[in-house]
């Protein structure tokens, strides 16, 4: 599980998240949403030990990610919007850094499944310099799949790939949810959100503006009944001129 | 538009200089720079205090071998296109100039204009560093010098990526375009090869090396092969004449030259404009790179032979996957075969030849040791397979299950074991060709066999420290280091590799003095001229230099772990 515990980042005197708490279970998808620069990205890269926050705790599966942050990361997959590959090793290369890197003995054996999968058998010998976008998209995807994380997070999954390969996307975080994986999903596209994630936590300029689920957030702003979680979105996040352009 | 090419420079470096500027308000950056400002201050303004008058450059002698150098680089780029760094342009570059109503002359033009900035620096760094005191020729003509040479240089290697560009695409049609410089370069090499034959030959037979160099430095200044190596010699006059009439006298065929290449390169562009859409496929290409790669420049990307792999457990230290990956990425980008070459063939011609000629086998174990320690300080400029290649994946690299340490030793080691495998190969060429250089041996047999049997713990020491100094730089000023795996980046670059290499060797000197002085220390004291004595010694120090390098790369660990992706970017 994940745990966050009053998350504060600050870059100078710019504060980009701003003590944020949340929590995700075993099989529970978290949707962060917010504006462009709301802190989504920073908060992710909080989660994933990418950066150190100012001050704030986050915990995955019991470790501290700054105290404990080997421990911690041995349960975590963090899939980028941009795939960041390595541009000398093939695809199945990239399967078996990260089974080395996370001593996943059984390799062998999940490799192939995961490759077809991904629809990426044909493409086993290939480097990341021959594949398309959407390709290096799925690999990335594979990569953080392959050692089965207890905690996964994903920010704009979907970016690059074919419509084939989004619904694939969604089948198999749903999966992994019912498995006990807790979920972080950030994205823009907000049907996928809805579609997807069973608790919501919308950020806006660094600061927690809406957690829970969607009848939880309706409940505590009354004036939000009936919308659509678009229409709910840019009601929290958006100033006026952002409302009106949706009106 | 070339007001907007103009624009673009000139903002650019304005920017550039200023984003800088602004680094400097961090102390580990003013720090830096103090220490830089200090250290030209004390080789530039105290060295010309001293007033010692300023030997050439060169000794006739060993100048004599630079324009045969300049050759076997150029016929190298020729041959085999080495050099991919040529038509690079940047990601912006590409998205913004390429499908803007640019010709594909002006495009180059452009990209000469920006290399142009880059030369300029390069020679007034160069010259800065290794100006002489007392030195007759006025440092501003010193910098036009180098200006025109490196120019000269830049404009044949531009000259050589269009012409295999050319190739590539119009295949023995677009290498007809390129028939004259071909053919002229080919009787150059034609011409030296055989002038130089005959003085290699009766090199051969001598048996002291310093005889043989002495013959064949005299063959390269003297007959055809002089003759032949003519343009080469001109553009390196006027950049390295001893004083203002020799500069002034340089001049002329200097610019000749340099007008020559230009002249090609303009041609060469315009037989490329003739197919339009070809060249839109090339673009195209570039594009899809750029995209694929996102990082550095945008070159022609080179097909890589993916079916050759090592294989990798899944059991064991995970910190092993990182130093396998960073093999794999050197034998593909094609940097193992640059390291491990040199020994191959030396150890081929220690077996073949040293015994048939003795001035061969005395160079061998002269120049095979040289070489391997040129290999340590020089290989991590042209093998990147360490943090400084991967430090652009920063927010990848810090998801990994690894701390600092680990990640960093991973990568030092991971750059240096390849290297030390390559200086190991070099010192069995030696090893062969000492036995071969008669009973009174270049080297004498307990010398010979300590430096052997120590030489793997000393290489694998020096290398580590090499690369964890360059990792270093990376990591505590990656805004003054280029990240990424490609090559060195070509002539333009060259300010910012001198100046990455000097402040390498300064760090690596202190490195040394404890290790140097220890290891001394037990050569004496267990006594001299004994075996046992300099491989205690060497080993020893080589001990002592690995805990120093242990401290360092747990400290790079610390900082490592500090380090965001936004101080990289």
């Amino acid at each position: 599980m994940i745990a966050v515990r009053q998350l504060r980042k600050h870059y100078g005197t710019f504060t980009a998240v701003n003590g944020i708490d949340f929590e995700v279970q075993p099989g529970e998808v978290l949707g962060l949403v917010g504006p462009n620069g709301a802190g989504k990205t920073t908060t992710l890269r909080c989660l994933a030990g990418i950066i150190a926050p100012s001050s704030g705790s986050v915990e995955i599966c019991g470790h501290d990610i700054q105290r404990d942050g080997v421990a911690a990361k041995r349960g975590l997959a963090f899939i980028p919007d941009e795939p960041a590959l390595f541009d000398y090793l093939t695809v199945e290369e990239h399967l078996r850094f990260i089974a080395r890197l996370y001593g996943v003995t059984d390799a062998e054996q999940r490799i192939a499944p995961l490759l077809g999968e991904l629809e990426l058998s044909e493409k086993r010998t290939t480097l990341p310099g021959e594949l398309s976008r959407g390709m290096r998209q799925k690999l990335a995807i594979a990569c953080g799949l392959l050692h089965d994380p207890n905690v996964l997070v994903l920010d704009e999954p979907l970016t690059g790939l074919d419509p084939g390969g989004m619904r694939r996307m969604r089948a198999t975080i749903v999966a992994r949810a019912a498995a006990g994986t807790s979920v972080i999903l950030s994205s823009h596209l907000l049907t996928l959100v809805e579609e997807l994630c069973t608790k919501l936590l919308v950020i806006r300029r660094g600061e927690c503006v809406a957690y829970g689920t969607l009848p939880q957030i309706v409940e505590t702003h009354p004036e939000l009944a009936g919308l659509s979680l678009e229409e709910v979105f840019l009601a929290l996040t958006g100033d006026g001129q952002s409302r009106d352009m949706s009106t | 538009m070339i007001h907007a090419f103009a624009y673009l420079i000139r903002t650019s470096i304005r920017n550039r200089l200023a984003s800088q500027a602004r680094r400097l308000r961090q102390p580990v950056y003013a720090l830096a720079a103090l220490c830089g400002l200090a250290y030209f201050w004390f080789v530039y303004f105290r060295r010309d205090a001293s007033g010692r008058a300023g030997a050439p450059v060169f000794s006739t002698e060993i100048g004599a071998f630079v324009p045969l150098l300049i050759l076997l680089y150029l016929a190298w780029a020729w041959v085999f296109g080495a050099d991919k760094t040529a038509l690079a342009f940047t990601p912006a570059e590409v998205s913004f100039l390429f499908p803007a109503p640019v010709t594909r002359r002006q495009l180059i033009w452009f990209k000469l204009a920006r290399g142009q900035v880059q030369i300029l620096l390069t020679a007034t760094l160069w010259v800065a560093l290794f100006h002489k005191g007392a030195e007759t020729l006025s440092p501003v003509l010193r910098v036009v010098g180098f200006v025109i040479f490196l120019s000269t240089l830049n404009l044949h290697r531009l000259g050589v990526a269009l012409a295999h560009a050319s190739s590539t695409e119009h295949g023995w049609r677009g290498a007809r375009r390129h028939a004259l410089p071909i053919v002229v370069l080919s009787a150059i090499a034609a011409a030296t090869t055989w002038g130089l034959w005959h003085a290699v030959a009766a090199a051969w037979a001598m048996r002291e090396v310093s005889d043989g160099l002495r013959l064949v430095s005299l063959a390269l200044q003297t007959g055809p092969v002089s003759m032949a190596l003519w343009p080469i010699r001109a553009t390196i006059g006027v950049a390295f004449a001893e004083t203002a009439s020799q500069w002034v006298q340089a001049l002329p065929a200097a610019l000749a030259v340099l007008l020559v290449n230009l002249v090609w390169v303009a041609r060469a562009d315009h037989a490329f404009e003739e197919s339009a859409a070809e060249a839109s496929a090339i673009q195209a290409r570039r594009i899809a790179a750029m995209r694929a790669r996102r990082t550095g420049g945008v070159t022609l990307a080179p097909k890589v032979n993916a079916t050759r792999t090592i294989p990798l457990a899944p059991r064991g230290s995970p910190w092993v996957a990182i130093v396998w990956k960073n093999f794999m990425s050197l034998m593909r980008s094609g940097g193992l075969q640059t390291v491990l070459w040199p020994g191959v063939i030396a150890i081929g011609v220690a077996i073949g030849f040293s015994e048939r000629s003795e001035v061969t086998a005395k160079m061998l174990v002269a120049l095979m040791p040289f070489l391997a320690v040129m290999l340590a300080f020089f290989a991590p400029m042209f093998t990147r397979n360490d943090l400084r290649a991967d430090l652009l994946h920063l927010p990848m690299l810090k998801t990994l299950p690894l701390n600092g340490r680990q990640i960093v030793m991973a990568q030092v080691l991971g750059g240096a074991l390849p290297v030390a495998l390559g200086q190991a190969l070099l010192v069995v060429a030696a090893v062969i060709a000492n036995g071969n250089t008669g009973t009174e041996k270049s080297v004498p047999l307990w010398l010979m066999s300590g430096f052997a049997v120590a030489s793997p713990v000393v290489l694998i020491a020096l290398n580590a420290a090499n690369f964890a100094i360059h990792d270093g730089i990376a990591l505590l000023f990656p805004a003054w280091v280029r990240l990424g795996s490609g090559g060195p980046g070509g002539i333009e670059t060259m300010g910012l590799g001198i100046l990455t290499f000097l402040a390498v060797a300064v760090a690596l000197l202190l490195l040394l003095i404890v290790p140097a002085a220890v290891g001394v220390g037990v050569y004496f004291g267990i006594g001299a001229h004994h075996v046992m004595a300099l491989v205690a010694g060497l080993a020893l120090g080589s001990v002592l230099l690995g805990g120093e390098v242990w401290l360092f790369i747990a400290a790079l660990g610390r900082a490592f772990e500090r380090v965001e992706p936004t101080q990289v970017a």
